[in-house]
């Protein structure tokens, strides 16, 4: 192991933590599967910056695929708002019809960036399944930065988005701004959707996103334990299964990090089982 | 001419999934869990790698009729451990459902890429993307070979399924058509009657599994998701009977596969690319745009009549 991998272990653990800790939110809000809607919308916007740079448009630079994805990913989120108010669409169907039309948008515009250059280097599945060995120095420190960015910005939005996903109707009558606060959170999960997609990868960030935070929430009692938890779940996943895929074969990124989030969450839950007095608050309800 | 063999049974095999999967789709959709159809179509990959990587084993190659054990098995099990998760553990049900579909296909691509060596028909790439421009039928070089029955002995063994997958959608709706009207638009009508709930929510779960199992292998993963979803929510948006709702899923369904066949095929046959477009990620994004272009002639229709 290199001192690059090092690094991007590094990133990748620290990305992982941001995930988690965003995660929480967002599954107590409800909004983790938007997160699969946007993450698979992504698709598009990056080959067409692919597509671009090779009609000699712009040059391909990592910050322009991110900006790519990031502009699907926002129009995705914003589409699924707008859909769903409509009486004759359910949320659901919202979802399921920009995931599945916006990835095959991105598979045909991939296929089209696949004829104009054989040679590419820019292919959809290590976009699809996260392929953390393909990501260049530039590629990790954009990751890192952002990563640190969204929790800084969690933590010193703590209070709000706390009482945003506790008590809505509280944090309104008392003057918080809540649809800014809302809109905080989906902003923060685009811009780490967008950097994550080149390790991680569209189809896996759902897991990562809901996976340690499920961890958190159903380890711990109060809010500070399960932010920490998921914090903890996320980088160890992303640590344990990006370490894997950089060492071991051909295996993608995204499907190792999400396997050790699946055993991590097994022994958040056996170890649940085996003490009986530590139910969370969660547990405690679906008893009642 | 290379319509016949190379063209042909990748279209049909579309038009077959897609009206399978459209018909199929009116219970997700009607039920406001079209996101349960995505998680069903990535919860059968590891049962499918299983039991190929089985069948290869025991068998020397894919046995078809293994690989949807397997595939049902993995869904059956999915959903099962989902339910378990929400009402026993109390864990978030939309995030443990998310959560649930993609450790699944995490664990499927992990095996894939683990039994390698011994699944030459299936790959990550097929099982993302499907794999419709590798459907060929040798002995079908004109439509008169339809008629020569020597000519199915090469037929390529998704047709079998798909038309078998459609088949079975197809009975399903019609012995179960008043049932199911009453499970998706009045369920507590349905359980008074003395219909179980629990036994229509497992039946049409398996089929859902079945269909995007047999579709699965020709579209891929999330392209099964646009083929459940795109025709029935469109169809929603103006049908106004269960069975006009049914038939016009149907013909949307339909609509979709060709649209996106011929956006796929185009750029080559005007001479702009020198390959056709991938097929299946052409008919998801066709969904896409046949269910905005209803929406918005909806839309502008209703404006209009009641503009004063």
């Amino acid at each position: 192991m290199t001192l690059i991998d090092v690094f991007l272990l590094t990133a990748l653990a620290v990305f992982g933590a941001a995930c988690g800790l965003l995660g929480v939110f967002l599954t107590l809000r409800g909004r983790t599967l938007v997160v699969d809607a946007m993450s698979h919308a992504a698709l598009p916007g990056i080959a067409l910056v692919g597509l671009a740079a090779g009609f000699g448009l712009i040059t391909r630079s990592g910050f322009a695929l991110v900006l790519g994805a990031l502009v699907f990913a926002a129009l995705a989120a914003v589409l699924v708002l707008v859909l769903r108010r409509h009486a004759r669409i359910s949320e659901d169907s919202a979802m399921a019809l920009i995931l599945s039309s916006f990835f095959g948008l991105g598979v045909v515009l991939f296929g089209w960036l696949q004829l104009l250059d054989a040679s590419q280097t820019l292919g959809i599945t290590s976009f699809a399944l996260g392929q953390v060995a393909t990501m260049s120095g530039g590629e990790a420190w954009s990751l890192l930065i952002v990563a640190l960015l969204v929790l800084g910005v969690v933590i010193a939005a703590y209070r709000g988005l706390s009482l945003l996903v506790f008590d809505a109707d509280y944090a309104a009558a008392t003057g918080w701004p809540l649809l800014k606060l809302d809109l905080l959170l989906m902003a923060l999960a685009t811009v780490l959707l967008a950097v994550g997609l080149r390790s991680v990868g569209a189809i896996m960030l759902l897991g990562l996103v809901a996976g340690p935070a499920l961890t958190g929430l159903a380890g711990a009692r109060r809010m500070p334990q399960a932010l920490g938890l998921a914090a903890a779940a996320g980088a160890l996943s992303c640590l344990l299964g990006g370490g894997l895929s950089l060492v071991g074969t051909h295996v993608p990124t995204g499907p190792a990090i999400i396997l050790v989030a699946a055993a991590l969450l097994t022994l958040v839950l056996v170890w649940r089982a085996l003490r009986p007095r530590t139910l969370s608050v969660t547990a405690k309800a679906a008893r009642i | 001419m290379s319509f016949w063999p190379i063209q042909f049974p990748a279209l049909l095999a579309a038009l077959l999934a897609a009206s399978a999967c459209g018909l199929i789709g009116n219970l997700l959709v009607l039920r406001r869990e079209a996101m349960l159809g995505d998680a069903i179509s990535h919860m059968v990959l590891p049962g499918l790698v299983i039991a190929a990587w089985f069948g290869g084993l025991l068998l020397g190659d894919m046995w078809r009729p293994l690989n949807f054990f397997g595939a049902c098995v993995a869904a059956v099990a999915g959903v099962a451990l989902l339910r378990w998760l929400e009402r026993r553990q109390g864990l978030e049900p939309r995030a443990a459902m998310g959560f649930i579909f993609t450790a699944f296909f995490a664990l499927g691509v992990v095996l894939l890429e683990v039994t390698g060596q011994t699944n030459q028909h299936l790959d990550v790439e097929h099982a993302l993307f499907g794999s419709l421009e590798t459907l060929i039928w040798i002995d079908l070089m004109s439509w008169r070979d339809l008629l020569r029955p020597a000519a199915y002995a090469t037929m390529p063994s998704a047709l079998v399924s798909l038309s078998l997958a459609l088949l079975v959608a197809l009975v399903y709706f019609a012995v179960n058509y008043r049932r199911l009207m009453a499970w998706l638009f009045d369920p507590d009508y349905s359980q008074t009657s003395g219909l179980t709930l629990r036994g229509m929510e497992m039946t049409s779960g398996l089929l859902v599994a079945f269909v995007a199992m047999a579709a699965f292998e020709a579209v891929g993963a999330v392209l099964v998701v646009a083929l459940l979803v795109a025709p029935a929510a469109t169809a929603h948006l103006f049908a106004r009977r269960f069975s006009r709702q049914l038939l016009a899923s149907l013909v949307l369904a339909l609509v979709m596969a060709l649209l996106g066949w011929y956006l796929a095929q185009a750029p080559l046959a005007l001479g702009w690319l020198s390959d056709t477009l991938p097929a299946s990620g052409a008919i998801a994004f066709a969904g896409g745009l046949v269910f905005t272009l209803v929406l918005a002639f909806g839309t502008l229709s209703r404006s209009r009549a009641t503009r004063p």
